[in-house]
């Protein structure tokens, strides 16, 4: 039997850039430069600011790609992010060391690459550290270090996000490493269920659906594009060790970030139950976002036989985006329910309500209106990518949907609607 | 409390059809209808059905530029009873007053489309479909708009249709917590439900045609019209469907027709438009009389990234126009 998940928090208080990478109560030191050439390793990356922002502060991030929670595994750092970093091993086995209450927040403008026309329309992404609209963000409550990235005139669009994800994930690893040696605050083993769990249970399963639609909204599983993935079982303790990233950079408030598959609530809550009131069966695994009926039909098909392969009650089904998403979201439940699965899905509305519903869609969890315009607040400060043009063009008005998290469709916001 | 009215052509006394074609006006003071609401009404805005439906974005930007001047408390439209033009303009207009932070009170059958056009965005006081429930209804109206022109609790004015409206707040529980705790209530017995359940509306198919005698309409949402885009479909988000004689054309041909829509690549149906609408097969159909009529109007929109109530408002319009022109069966082309 493999040894299960340890996840040791580290808790960071505060961070400051100084000589060494170091923690020391409570206390992250990063050495900048350091970071900065990690980063800047992998061409077309040409060039990497490096930021710290708090909570509190009067600043606005735009253009945010991607936010990663710093982990590194601890016994055998080539084991970070498998796949993606290193050694294409199984995730969620030993220990990880995470610094907890601190994000590495990703961002760039791609307008110098080549595929810049295609780019027109990649929406504004924010994260305001205070202000009236800083609660729709989760991030706005964590100490962040932001990476901004500047890419060599005439990359290809592909290359730039795959470098930018990567280089992102080797500063996670970095800074996580400076907790090597210190005493963690906290401590949580996760042995994937198979604990003792009474027949009696419901048991209950995840179905997390991915996106995979080219260079700016891709996922990657096990640092593999996912394509051609059809539905297939993965343990909690996978996904919350590093096999799933995000690459997809499209509407900021239900994207999904890498934080959200290492820090899932959904997953967290599902395991912290497990044996007590519920049998946490496992996470599904499929693509969403499929443009042929065939398609949206198999894979719905795939994604609930496996379900039930997990001998599974009751399915959650965690989606992202809108649209097409939701309309897989609605077949798979569809699915799920023909197959003796009960189903519960998460997802965000809009002005016009759903996009897509099924009878048999009879739970469904709202995490808020992504149409709905948030308040408005003047920043003493942008950080914005250099030379990016989006610090000067923001919209005097912006909506949920700019807000990066803010109705992510994993359910680790708290946004919903309410009766007005 | 200042109130501001709407109606159309006919109950502003302009005239019936003949001057449906009318720009919006502003008549100070009551009109019509507006003096049997016992209120006292600043002015009075009209428009022409016909003018409101054929030029929604001018109509609109003329009545709510006069509102958000007035700044009412209160806007009330209608009653538009069960007509579909009037009361598209009343849910529509009361709608877009929403955004402008006005509120407003409409009177309309509840099967008129202006229910859906309001979008759960006015108090709609339910009437009878024609116009002799007026008497019936606009004391309600009139007791609503004081009640909220008051600030008062309007449910406790009178009957108004259920407007479903919802804002953003931050729950205590994060949605995981919150999907846990439903999955596990549905399992033992108990099925709820943070968004309200839509009502599937789903209509019984009407009887087997005899295809050889039917009037067989084309209507599609695979974004074709003809070439160069005379109307300015949008490729995405469309807000309105068209219409395009098709009386003598034998086929669509790529010399006259493209699609616009944004959501597939349109290379093979920019090489032959009828695999996108398949007037060529049609039309032998109906040459070898296996198929009475072709309908002389192509229905068209933009299927894309429409919200379920919006196509649902182009499938009524569309709908009543079919059943007016005698239409019998439809060939519904999606992408």
């Amino acid at each position: 039997m493999p040894a299960p998940l340890e996840i040791a928090s580290y808790h960071c208080v505060d961070v400051r850039f100084g000589p060494a990478g170091s923690f020391r109560n409570g206390i992250l030191e990063l050495e900048r430069e350091r970071l900065r050439e990690l980063a800047r390793d992998e061409p077309p990356i040409v060039d990497v600011e490096i930021t710290l922002v708090r909570p509190g502060d009067p600043v606005r991030l735009v253009n945010v790609l991607d936010v990663v929670e710093p982990t590194v595994k601890i016994d055998r750092p080539e084991a970070t992010f498998p796949g993606s970093l290193g050694f294409d091993t199984k995730a969620g086995v030993g220990r990880t060391n995470r610094v907890d209450g601190l994000a590495i927040i990703s961002m760039a403008d791609f307008g110098p690459t080549r595929n810049a026309t295609l780019l027109k329309d990649l929406p504004l992404a924010v994260i305001d550290m205070s202000g009236p609209a800083a609660p729709y963000s989760p991030w706005s409550k964590t100490r962040n270090v932001v990476v901004a990235y500047s890419f060599a005139a005439g990359a290809s669009l592909e290359a730039a996000a795959r470098t930018a994800r990567r280089a992102t994930l080797r500063i996670a690893q970095e800074i996580a490493e400076a907790t090597r040696g210190a005493m963690p605050d906290d401590s949580l083993v996760l042995d994937d269920g198979t604990a003792e769990a009474s027949d009696d249970l419901p048991a209950i399963c995840v179905v997390l659906q991915l996106g995979a639609e080219g260079a700016v909204y891709d996922t990657f599983l096990y640092g593999q594009p996912i394509n051609e993935l059809e539905p297939r079982v993965l343990a909690p303790s996978e996904v919350l060790d590093g096999a799933l990233v995000n690459q997809a950079f499209n509407w900021a408030a239900v994207r999904n970030p890498t934080y959200v598959y290492q820090r899932s609530r959904l997953l967290l809550a599902l395991s912290g139950m497990h044996g007590k009131t519920l049998r946490f069966a496992g996470v599904v695994v499929g693509i969403s976002y499929l443009e042929s009926a065939l398609d949206k039909e198999r894979v719905a098909r795939l994604a609930a036989e496996a379900a039930a392969s997990l001998g599974a009650d009751g399915a959650i089904v965690a989606t992202f985006s809108s649209g097409y998403s939701h309309a897989d979201a609605m077949l798979t439940c569809r699915a799920c329910e023909a197959a003796g699965v009960r189903t519960a899905i998460i997802v965000a509305e809009t002005d016009s309500g759903l996009f897509d519903h099924v009878e048999e869609a009879d739970c469904i969890v709202s995490v808020g209106n992504i149409d709905e315009p948030a308040p408005q607040w003047q920043p003493e400060a942008i950080v914005a990518p250099p030379g990016s043009a989006a610090a000067s063009e923001l919209p005097s008005r912006l909506s949920i949907a700019s807000y990066v998290g803010a109705a992510v469709q994993t359910g680790d916001a708290q946004l919903t609607m309410v009766p007005a | 409390m200042k109130v501001l009215h709407y109606v159309n052509q006919f109950f502003a006394g302009m005239g019936g059809e003949d001057a449906a074609s009318t720009p919006p006006v502003l008549i100070p003071g009551a009109v019509g209808p507006g003096r049997g609401l016992g209120l006292e009404i600043s002015a009075t805005l009209a428009c022409g059905d016909d003018y409101f439906a054929e030029h929604e974005d001018d109509a609109l930007g003329q009545l709510l530029a006069w509102l958000d001047e007035a700044r009412p408390d209160v806007l009330v439209c209608g009653p538009a009873f069960g007509s579909g033009r009037y009361g598209y303009a009343c849910g529509t207009l009361a709608r877009e007053a929403f955004r402008l932070g006005i509120v407003s009170v409409c009177g309309m059958d509840p099967q008129n489309p202006g229910v859906l056009a309001a979008q759960g965005k006015a108090y709609i006081v339910p009437t009878s479909a024609n116009v002799a429930g007026m008497r019936d209804a606009l004391p309600k109206m009139a007791a609503l708009t004081v009640a909220l022109a008051a600030g008062e609790d309007p449910s406790a004015a009178g009957p108004f249709l259920p407007r479903h409206v919802r804002r953003n707040a931050f729950a205590a529980e994060t949605g995981a917590d919150r999907a846990v705790e439903l999955l596990l209530a549905k399992i033992a017995g108990d099925t709820r439900s943070e968004i309200p359940i839509p009502d599937p509306g789903r209509i019984p198919p009407g009887p087997v045609l005899d295809i050889a005698a039917a009037t067989i309409a084309l209507v599609t949402e695979s974004g074709c019209v003809p070439r160069g885009n005379p109307d300015q479909l949008p490729s995405r988000h469309a807000r309105s469907w068209h219409r395009y004689a098709i009386d003598g054309v034998a086929s669509l041909s790529p010399e006259h027709y493209e699609s616009v829509h944004g959501g597939f690549e349109l290379g093979a149906a920019s090489e032959d438009p009828n695999r996108l609408v398949p007037l060529d097969a049609l039309r032998q159909l109906e040459a070898s009389r296996r198929v009475g009529t072709v309908h002389g109007w192509l229905y068209t929109t933009t299927g894309n990234g429409t919200p379920v109530a919006a196509a649902a408002l182009f499938g009524q319009a569309i709908a009543a126009e079919l059943n007016e022109e005698g239409v019998d069966g439809v060939i519904l082309t999606g992408t």
